[in-house]
């Protein structure tokens, strides 16, 4: 079959209108992409507008039509995720952040904000996993504080389940990354790895602080509090001296400074002291014990009255046996003895300078601040420096 | 004359204009639905953002634009669009006036951009076998050819509307052609490939829905799924006798209700639009958030019933626009509300109630349409998982199977007959079981010596054995392995009294 003249005109019509159909609706469509663009960028700013005021219903209405104009724009749906976030409602958000997540696995802002969804729902396990991958994956320039905070966050929570090695690993990581003026995270870090037991990480931290910045009083605090982690309470006082020389109205150096000259007052095991200082120290400790003690116990009952003879044909106080006697006076307790020892043992008496006087005084410490644990309750809240001292004697 | 002498057999140039049409059929789609869309951030936007009484009012008004210009300026425009094509297909040849794809386009795009709850494919449909028949028109094919192309047309048009191109093919397989050739087969996917081509170069390559991962944490879920089938299968069920009621007593009344019913179901619309957006228009942005999971079970069985009867009330009602749209979105939510349930009650075994939305998505329109193959491939389509096909073969086929037990005629069949047509139902052609020779030959000995002449075999159907008769008298018929054995002879007497015997078979049953 051969194409006729008529079919020829035809075709010739038909690729024409073709043609300008295609270039018709190519404007079309561009205006109304346009347009659809326009739509729900407009949305999305009076979402922000009303994220920014607060009113989390009406900016998650917002973001829902800029979503419907817009459903490819990531920072749409964040922001949505986010607003959900605020407003607890967390399946949506959560269904939103997978949508997400699905479409770019390796974006680290969607990890860890699912992260922290999982943390509100208390899915721990889930919640590490999250955070150690928004950690590790990428996060775009603007975003690297955040992927900082991840950091944070998620040794935050390492600490909290009790993931001790691979919290200090975090804190290592934080460190190193540190951004280089910002010397207080750099000192929070140091005394978070610290209160976790990592001393010689945190003396690493302090030194490198100190020795980056002479007049930082928290470097000075961290190898203070580094040196008393160690028992070393000398240099702890010389760090913690030097650090209130450089901020004298801080008020945790203060008390660092005092509870270490405390500690120094009253530690009899420390080297290179005289036999005469560790008598003194050992009567300090013991009268600081003491004293701890009685002011937790209950005050004493006041002394009771001999009982009258009772007068003749006065019938006895009924639910008083016939024939009862008058009640002795109870036996002094083991408690209220080891009390007396204790008070004897402090008695302004010339002790002799020798060890086993130093020991005695030591032992009846230790064994009142035994009592102060059985009868007070556990922990000394009121007195860290008799926490300090007394478990290093009982272990030495 | 360069052109004049390249030669190009009937198929090939059939090819070429499949081509062409598809290609129109998507331009053609992508400003229906830009249109659509326009309306709709006008009135369902702009306006309703500012005064809350238009979300109320809009479709109403919509309704009553569109019923003014399909009743006052484009009569041929009225419908959903199936009927309308087959119509064209079976009774005018394949034709389609051009100014059936204009009223078709303005009163749908108004109608369901303005929030009523009716879908877009359907009219598509339509619009591509009109876009086929003008075609053929202006290349002057021949009457045979005519008849041809308009589903060419209009597997073009659900397809780009759907932007699933093996759905397309297969649904207008399926519906609405009920017997077709290899070159009706190869310009059909042709025709929706190309649509789907140029709909996806100018409104980009996103799929209708953003499906979440699919995933089949159990076997014993398969259990959870045939239940969606069955909720499916009842549903449209009950949704087709709805539809046949109320069309029935509607027919009742006077020719005010073509310009009265459609707005008040605007208004109902508007009403529950007012506490179900998601309800208004095709839906498709409220199957989205369902499918990511943003709505709880509760919300999700409200979206059923509310989209359920606002599509019931605006379909009846004859407002312009089609039921695919509203048949998946029903679908799905039935099948999300299930699916909470289940996880609300089973979490350890049951996956995310939107796995359970997504497979849910087929059965209602399985059971509706009464196109299983569309539906399991469409949702296969849509999903691009192979996971799901297991799980969606179940819900769809158990969905099809009850809806076909308590509704037997099929949807499109009934609105024909509601509206006084006899149109092939291509379901009761696939039903139809015709006559072989073997129910009719005279069985004769193996033994009997073979004649001269023509020679049948006995699963050959009775109808082309009836041609040979008027040039042979007596038949013989042969086994396919021993082409020299003769297990019968054929005679008209033979044949009349087999259509005979079938006939009373019929009446008895």
């Amino acid at each position: 079959m051969f194409l006729t003249q008529t079919t020829l005109r035809a075709t010739v019509s038909v690729c024409a209108i073709l043609i300008l159909s295609i270039v018709a609706t190519g404007f079309v469509t561009t205006a109304y992409n346009r347009e659809r663009e326009s739509l729900g960028q407009s949305h999305f700013n009076r979402g922000q507008a009303f994220a920014a005021g607060g009113e989390m219903n009406s900016a998650i209405e917002e973001y829902r039509q800029a979503l419907i104009f817009s459903p490819d724009q990531t920072d749409y749906r964040l922001s949505l995720a986010r607003a959900l976030m605020a407003s607890k409602r967390l399946d949506e958000a959560q269904a939103h952040l997978e949508q997400l997540l699905q479409e770019d696995p390796t974006n680290g802002v969607i990890n860890l904000l699912l992260a922290r969804v999982a943390v509100e729902r208390h899915k721990i396990p889930q919640a590490v996993d999250y955070y150690q991958r928004a950690v590790y994956e990428y996060w775009p320039a603007s975003e690297m504080p955040a992927r900082r905070q991840a950091r944070w966050e998620l040794a935050r929570l390492l600490d909290q389940t009790g993931n001790r090695s691979q919290y200090i690993a975090e804190l290592m990581q934080l460190y190193s990354n540190a951004p280089a003026p910002d010397l207080k995270q750099v000192a929070e870090i140091g005394f978070l790895l610290l209160r976790t037991g990592a001393t010689s990480e945190a003396s690493e931290i302090f030194r490198e602080l100190a020795k980056n910045s002479p007049r930082d009083a928290d470097a000075r605090r961290g190898l203070g509090e580094v040196a008393f982690s160690n028992g070393d309470y000398v240099s702890a006082r010389h760090e913690f001296q030097r650090a209130q020389r450089l901020a004298p109205k801080n008020e945790q150096i203060s008390q660092a400074l005092a509870l270490t000259n405390d500690v120094i007052d009253i530690d009899p095991a420390l080297p290179h002291i005289s036999l005469a200082e560790r008598l003194r120290r050992s009567g300090n400790l013991l009268a600081r014990v003491l004293k701890d003690l009685q002011a937790c116990l209950p005050a004493p009952a006041p002394p009771q009255q001999p009982a009258k003879p009772a007068p003749a044909g006065a019938q006895p106080k009924p639910g008083t046996p016939p024939g009862s006697k008058t009640p002795q006076p109870e036996p002094p307790n083991p408690l209220q003895q080891r009390l007396d020892t204790a008070r004897q043992l402090l008695s302004p008496q010339k002790h002799s300078p020798a060890d086993d006087v130093a020991l005695q005084l030591q032992d009846a410490a230790q064994q009142l601040w035994k009592d102060r644990a059985m009868f007070c309750g556990q922990k000394s809240a009121s007195d860290r420096a008799l926490d300090t001292v007394l478990p290093r004697i009982a272990h030495e | 004359m360069p052109l004049g002498h390249i030669g190009l057999s009937e198929t090939q140039r059939f090819l070429l204009l499949a081509l062409l049409i598809g290609v129109f059929s998507g331009l053609l789609v992508v400003l229906f639905h830009i249109a659509i869309d326009m309306i709709s951030w006008t009135s369902l936007g702009a306006l309703a953002g500012r005064f809350r009484l238009v979300r109320l009012l809009s479709p109403a008004v919509g309704a009553i634009l569109a019923v003014l210009i399909v009743r006052k300026i484009f009569p041929r425009a009225k419908g959903s669009g199936v009927n309308q094509t087959k119509i064209a297909i079976y009774s005018s040849e394949g034709y389609v006036s051009s100014s059936t794809i204009i009223g078709k386009f303005a009163a749908c795009s108004i109608s369901i951009g303005s929030g009523n709850s009716l879908g877009p494919e359907d009219p598509s449909l339509q619009m591509g076998a009109g876009v086929a028949s003008v075609l053929g028109r202006v290349f002057h094919l021949p009457r045979n050819n005519m008849r041809l192309i308009a589903p060419v047309g209009a597997a073009a048009g659900i397809a780009a509307a759907f932007n699933t191109p093996i759905s397309g093919v297969l649904f207008v397989m399926e519906e609405v052609l009920a017997d077709w050739s290899a070159t009706a087969v190869g310009s059909i996917v042709l025709a929706a490939v190309s649509a789907v081509v140029t709909m996806r170069a100018f409104l980009g390559n996103d799929p209708l829905f953003r499906i979440p991962a699919f995933e089949l944490t159990h076997v014993s879920e398969l259990l959870v799924y045939a239940g969606i089938g069955i909720a499916g299968g009842l549903l449209s069920a009950l949704f087709m006798w709805l539809v046949e009621t109320l069309k029935e007593h509607m027919e009742q009344l006077p020719d005010w209700r073509y310009y009265v019913l459609p707005p008040a179901a605007g208004f109902f619309t508007g009403v529950v639009g007012l506490w179900f957006p998601e309800v208004m228009g095709a839906g498709y942005d409220g199957l989205n958030s369902a499918l990511h999971g943003q709505f709880i079970w509760q919300v999700l069985l409200y979206l059923t019933l509310a989209k359920a009867l606002v599509t019931l009330l605006s379909f009846t009602a004859e407002t312009p626009g089609g039921m695919f749209a509203p048949a998946l979105f029903v679908g799905g939510m039935l099948g999300g509300t299930l699916g909470g349930i289940a996880h609300h009650f089973w979490p350890l075994a049951a996956a995310p109630a939107e796995s359970y939305m997504l497979v849910g998505m087929g059965t209602f329109f399985a059971g509706l349409f009464r196109v299983p193959i569309t539906s399991i491939f469409m949702v296969f389509e849509l999903s691009a998982s192979y996971v799901i096909v297991l799980p969606v073969m179940i819900a769809n086929i158990t969905a099809y199977l009850l809806s076909r037990k308590l509704h037997p005629k099929p949807f499109f069949k009934m609105l024909a007959d509601l509206d006084g047509l006899n149109l092939p139902s291509a379901e009761e052609k696939r039903n139809f079981q015709p006559l072989r020779v073997e129910d009719a030959m005279y069985r004769v000995s193996p033994a009997t010596a073979q004649e001269p002449g023509i020679r049948l075999y006995p699963d050959e159907p009775l109808d082309a054995a009836l041609r040979l008769l008027s040039v042979q008298s007596r038949i013989q018929v042969v086994s396919r392995l021993k082409q020299d054995e003769v297990l019968g002879t054929l005679t008209l007497d033979d044949v009349h009294r087999a259509y005979g015997i079938a006939g009373q078979e019929v009446e008895e049953g």
